[in-house]
């Protein structure tokens, strides 16, 4: 993964030009690109090179080096009525492209846990504390501060989730520029698109077949009726490589189906005001979205909250990550 | 002219025969094999059988059916609705019941968020089927049932994998024969003053299951 930390001093770098313009005792200075040559400069040519310079510092934030297999998502407002967010805002953020596969996993982790095996394929049969370890691992390995604290001595007195019998205490370091679990509501902006949403109600279309691997297209054959667990177990139905769909808007793949995606968030009860949850209930546990290959159709659907216990682990439950600048 | 009448009234007939065929086509008993769920006589079915031992289903005409099985690992089979429904008194007879082995005869459904399998038992094989946990005993229907929950931990599920709970009211004794009815209302709110609550409801059939058994049955289900 690219550095994306801006390098002050380098003198290719706008940014780092107009931040030396800002920090200068003496603001009439030489400018590297030879826009400014003497001291004595009109208010008028001040104030064309202020705009000049803000309009750099503005499409330099776009133009940043974002990391690989990542977008950088634009913060806004939820656009999209279908979304449980609708109305709220979020800021800026990058989330990865595609759910981590084996091969990523396999890398950091040294095992790979998934049923399915397939370096392409994402990787499954993960819990929550899983992914958050594995989110640290690599931020360590990257040179990255990782995001997380995780306190495996301390049950977490937040967790009232009956089934869980690991109840790590797991806290962030805001500002962090490591890896992490997407929180729901930006995996949600994610998926709707963000400021480029159209509204769809899978990810990236409304016609689920385009963008996602569900129970009825990941058999052999493809399944007609009614949901039913043996039929599907029988039609030997799994995950999929990713990408192997169409992208939504933002170009993020198999944000409906394949592997259900894990998210920072308690269930609970969605706050009013678009908080996240901060404590489980006894028979929930942490969030997941957009639904995988052994779902029905609903699951998804972008805008539904599924909930797993944060132990648990699935053939059908996977994960995406997100970054800090 | 006489000719042209005479073809008109052939075609008539031909494409009438045809109608009437696609009408009663889904009424004409058939025996299935292989799992499947669909709807036939104006009612939902499912069946589900597992690879151990031959199980079949015959769909009779409205909401008759009929299974047999032998050395079965775990078969189900029933007719029903889709949706269910908490309110629905469901009305069925059962003219044929016997089971060398496990097996389960009575309503069946499921419902999501809650994700929550229930069972309402009226008749079994060889032995009389519990739960994890007693919640006690109610009353509905001329019976007495009891209340069991049990829970299944990371199975699959309509929303993927997921723990979550089975509901069970078993009669204290198994029912008889002749016309009967389950006033599902009477277990959703004794389930519920347990604080088993339901979510949205999926399907609801009445349920012939046969788990390491031989038998057969013969049953008939309708809304009250």
């Amino acid at each position: 993964v690219a550095e994306v930390t801006p390098r002050c001093g380098n003198s290719s770098n706008p940014v780092s030009s107009f931040l030396i313009i800002l920090s200068s005792a003496r603001p009439a200075v030489c400018i590297t690109a030879g826009l400014v040559s003497s001291r004595s400069r009109s208010s008028m040519t001040r104030l064309t090179l202020f705009i000049y310079a803000a309009t750099i510092v503005a499409a330099n934030a776009w133009s940043q080096e974002v990391p690989d297999n990542f977008v950088k998502v634009q913060g806004g407002s939820f656009n999209s009525t279908k979304s449980n967010y609708a109305g709220k805002t979020i800021s800026d953020f990058y989330i990865g492209k595609y759910e981590i596969t084996q091969t990523e996993w396999t890398e950091v982790m040294g095992n790979n846990p998934s049923k399915f095996k397939g370096d392409s394929l994402p990787v499954d049969t993960v819990s929550w504390y899983d992914c958050v370890e594995y989110c640290n691992r690599r931020s360590i390995k990257e040179g990255l501060k990782p995001y997380y604290d995780i306190d495996k001595n301390r049950n977490d007195p937040n967790n009232q989730t009956a089934v869980d019998d690991i109840r790590w205490t797991v806290t962030i370091n805001a500002g962090a520029n490591g890896y992490r679990l997407p929180t729901e509501a930006e995996w949600e902006y994610a998926a709707f698109g963000a400021r480029l949403s159209k509204g769809y109600t899978y990810s990236g279309s409304d016609d689920i077949e385009q963008v996602a691997w569900y129970w009825q297209n990941s058999g052999e054959e493809r399944l007609i009726g009614y949901w039913h667990w043996p039929t599907i177990e029988n039609n030997r139905n799994q995950t999929k490589p990713i990408g192997r769909k169409e992208p939504n808007e933002l170009g993020l793949y198999d944000m409906s189906g394949n592997v259900r995606e894990w998210c920072w968030d308690w269930y609970g009860e969605l706050e009013s005001h678009g908080v996240a949850p901060t404590a489980s209930t006894a028979e929930s546990g942490r969030v997941w979205k957009g639904g995988g290959w052994l779902g029905a159709e609903f699951c998804c659907e972008s805008s539904f909250r599924g909930s797993y216990e944060a132990n648990g682990r699935g053939p059908d439950q996977g994960f995406r990550v997100c970054r800090g600048k | 002219m006489r000719h042209f009448y005479r073809v008109k009234f052939r075609m008539a007939l031909m494409l009438a025969s045809a109608l009437l065929i696609g009408v009663t086509q889904n009424s004409i008993a058939q025996t299935i094999t292989t799992s499947q769920q669909g709807s036939h006589g104006g009612y939902f079915y499912s069946f589900w059988r597992n690879s151990t031992g031959s199980a079949s289903m015959t769909l009779g005409s409205g909401g008759n059916y009929s299974c047999s099985w032998s050395n079965v690992g775990n078969f189900t089979a029933g007719k029903g609705w889709k949706p269910g429904s908490s309110s629905r008194r469901v009305g069925y007879n059962c003219g044929h019941w016997s089971c060398n082995g496990g097996g389960v005869f009575g309503l069946y459904g499921w419902t999501t968020n809650p994700l929550i399998e229930y069972y309402v038992n009226e008749k079994w094989g060889s032995s009389r089927p519990t739960g994890q946990n007693n919640y006690g005993n109610m009353t509905s229907d001329g019976g007495t049932y009891t209340i069991y929950r049990t829970q299944r931990v990371n199975a699959p599920s309509i929303q993927g994998t997921k723990t979550f709970y089975q509901y069970f009211s078993t009669r204290t004794s198994q029912n008889g024969s002749g016309n009967k009815v389950i006033t599902f209302a009477n277990h959703v709110n004794a389930w519920a003053s347990k604080g088993l609550t339901l979510g949205s409801h999926d399907y609801q059939i009445l349920l012939s299951e046969g788990y390491n058994s031989s038998g057969g049955s013969n049953a008939t289900v309708w809304q009250q």
